[in-house]
């Protein structure tokens, strides 16, 4: 550190007016060209592979352009221990052309004016947000929030013990094979691993007849095509993606801290909820926004366990895009559950600087 | 023998404990449902009962591992299952009627089937392939950058992780569509490798920082190179972690459904794809003998890389090479 400081003694940057107008002109210029690539690609005629190529190297032509003109207008001298920035230009191409780009064309198309079968007519038109407030949308959302909210506490219950005892009494050499055994379920087919339940949960499987053996329930197993296959499904499947972040901060406790806290006096509860539970609050944080946000969008595992008859948003987000080709009204419904995310994205920032702060890094 | 006794102890008390709550819970459920029987009143003493009565039976800690035994239950049951009716020999789906393999052999014959898992080995392997490639270069040029130019980037590869899977299929579908693409395998290709770049990134990145600089700096002032210094410095030290992204890649790739589903185009089904299919029109098991097959062949994998990568780990620690 100490020798790239000595070298980043930049000397003061001298103006060269003449060569920064000259940049912005160039800069302008290829910006023009960019866009006009991006919005006339379709009707130039191309193949497919030329217009990726196209798409790619218009991009990192743009950001090259642009350090050129900055090395051009400003003297800055280089660190020679790092790499190169130039290295992230083509993930940063890839990003703009395959996911700002789209997004920008998700928003373009929620404010269109629909014209059937996924054509729609540009302009500004706020019908596609009022369609997507009604209150049989609203109803359909707030099921899905209602399940996610379940299922992340079903896991956190679940998950929480899972990993407090992996990093706390679990015999230390098997613990690598315990988070291993944790991500193999991963390795399966998610589908596979969801449909599963279709076999687990049907009357026709003994689960179905040793509980009602056992006098616990009455009639075989219903299930199936309910809201609550669907919440069985959601906890399965996300329920490791909540443990490892968790693991990894529960692995940094300092465990003697609670034994001080016990032989000074406090329970084991109050041990545990004023040193463990706030220490791990990060990971327990990013755990349960790991697994909220996505569920959120779900429609594979209420399409598969619901039988279609339970819907979640992510389903009828799907069927407006894939069925009834209303590509506007769909791509205003999808901003509206990515504003209300959001939110949560939000309160996670907050969250995790809040924490950060008061207990350091 | 009392070692496997209390551990047996250990999950029968954490099955009495989950148990007990449950049905200190369902309780208030029927109650206010309305349908109070004999039996509910019955549940809810003997669940009380366990719920005061095993923690002071079981300690803490043998409580919590027989708790871990369950969920590690509940994530292998399901799969389990698929493997046993894999070897069903009727077409009932849930009814087991008999051992067979037939319809290993029956999905072998499959056309669609093998298809499907032959394409997604093909987006798979180019992905991962590519989102690695550019993953590790940007992981290696944002490490050292200035904040300025670094948390902007963050922001967006922080951006790709959170917005919800399928926002971004329906983006790319738009996207494509008014682009002039064909759907197909290629535009997969590209809305797979979206995702994975930031998975490998952050992998690499994670642990390039944790190494820390001064080997590099060492290499560069004994006169090495920048591509010398890369390749006989800071990759070997890297490996893993460029081995744990490319195959978090290959894996996300291969499993998806959300992206695919609306990327695809017709007549390009990936296996996840032809999976979903097939259960629109009801289960076979051929597709249990398909996803036994395949999960074999992944374990297997799984295994032989796990013992390479600790040769490597082995054959490194004893050149001491690793500072960090």
């Amino acid at each position: 550190m100490a020798v790239a400081g000595a070298t980043t003694a930049a000397p003061p940057a001298t103006a060269r007016p003449r060569g920064r107008v000259a940049g912005a002109i160039a800069g302008l210029l290829v910006l023009a060209a960019a866009i006009g690539i991006y919005t006339q690609i379709g009707t130039l005629g191309l193949g497919l592979a030329p217009s990726v190529v196209l798409l790619l190297v218009a991009v990192p032509a743009f950001v090259v352009t642009g350090a050129a003109i900055r090395r051009a207008t400003r003297t800055e001298t280089v660190d020679h221990t790092g790499y190169p920035f130039q290295l992230a230009y083509p993930s940063l191409a890839f990003y703009c052309a395959f996911f700002i780009i789209p997004l920008a064309f998700l928003a373009l198309f929620a404010v269109a004016t629909p014209l059937g079968f996924g054509g729609v007519q540009y302009g500004f038109d706020l019908g596609n947000f009022e369609a997507g407030l009604d209150p049989l949308y609203v109803e359909v959302f707030l099921r899905t929030l209602r399940t996610a909210a379940i299922g992340t506490l079903l896991i956190v219950l679940g998950g929480y013990p899972l990993a407090y005892w992996i990093a706390r009494y679990a015999p230390e050499q098997r613990r690598g094979l315990l988070l291993a055994l944790i991500i193999v379920p991963f390795w399966t087919s998610f589908l596979i691993r969801t449909y599963s339940f279709l076999i687990v949960l049907s009357p026709e499987f003994f689960l179905s007849d040793w509980l009602q053996s056992l006098q616990l329930t009455d009639a075989p197993l219903a299930l199936l095509n309910t809201t609550a296959a669907i919440q069985i499904g959601l906890v399965y499947n996300y329920l490791p993606l909540f443990v490892l972040p968790l693991y990894a901060t529960l692995e940094r406790m300092d465990w003697r801290l609670v034994e001080a806290a016990t032989d000074l006096g406090a329970s084991q509860w109050a041990a545990f909820r004023q040193i463990t539970l706030r220490l791990t609050a990060p990971g327990l944080v990013t755990g349960t926004l790991l697994v909220l946000i996505p569920m959120m969008g779900e429609y594979v595992i209420p399409l598969v366990l619901g039988g279609g008859r339970v819907d979640l948003i992510g389903n009828v987000i799907q069927r407006l895009f894939l069925e009834a080709q209303d590509y506007a009204l769909g791509s205003a419904l999808a901003l509206l559950v990515m504003g209300a995310l959001s939110f949560f994205v939000a309160l996670y920032l907050y969250l995790s600087t809040r924490t950060e702060q008061e207990y350091g890094a | 023998m009392p070692d496997a006794l209390r551990r047996l102890g250990a999950f029968a008390g954490a099955l009495g404990l989950v148990c007990g709550l449950i049905a200190v819970a369902a309780f208030p459920i029927s109650l206010s449902a309305g349908n109070v029987s004999g039996r509910s009143a019955v549940a809810l003493v003997l669940g009380a009962a366990a719920v005061v009565l095993v923690p002071r039976l079981v300690s803490i800690p043998s409580l919590l591992g027989g708790y871990s035994a369950l969920v590690y239950a509940f994530l292998f049951a399901p799969i389990v299952v698929v493997v046993v009716y894999a070897f069903n020999s009727g077409t009932s789906v849930a009814g087991f009627e008999g051992f067979s393999t037939r319809w290993f052999q029956r999905a072998l014959e499959d056309d669609t089937i093998t298809s499907a898992i032959g394409r997604s080995l093909q987006i798979a392997a180019a992905s991962a392939a590519v989102a690695t490639v550019f993953g590790t270069a940007a992981a290696l040029a944002l490490s050292r950058v200035s904040r300025r130019v670094r948390n902007p980037f963050d922001v967006l590869v922080f951006l790709t992780l959170v917005v919800p899977e399928l926002v971004i299929a329906v983006s790319s579908l738009i996207f494509f569509v008014n682009v002039g693409f064909d759907l197909g395998l290629v535009t997969m290709f590209l809305a797979h490798t979206t995702f994975n770049a930031s998975l490998v990134l952050l992998v690499v990145r994670a642990r390039f920082v944790s190494m820390g600089s001064s080997l590099e700096e060492a290499s560069r002032d004994l006169g090495a190179s920048a591509i010398a210094t890369f390749r006989q410095v800071t990759l070997p030290r890297l490996a893993p972690a460029i081995v744990a992204g490319a195959m978090l890649s290959f894996t996300f790739s291969f499993d998806d459904v959300v992206i695919s589903n609306f990327t695809a185009g017709a007549g390009n089904d990936t296996w996840p794809l032809r999976i979903l299919a097939g259960l629109r029109f009801g289960l076979g098991p051929d597709l249990n003998a398909a996803a036994t097959m395949m999960l074999g062949v992944t374990l297997v994998g799984l295994g032989a890389s796990a013992l390479i990568l600790r040769r490597a780990v082995r054959t490194q620690g004893s050149a001491g090479s690793d500072v960090a």
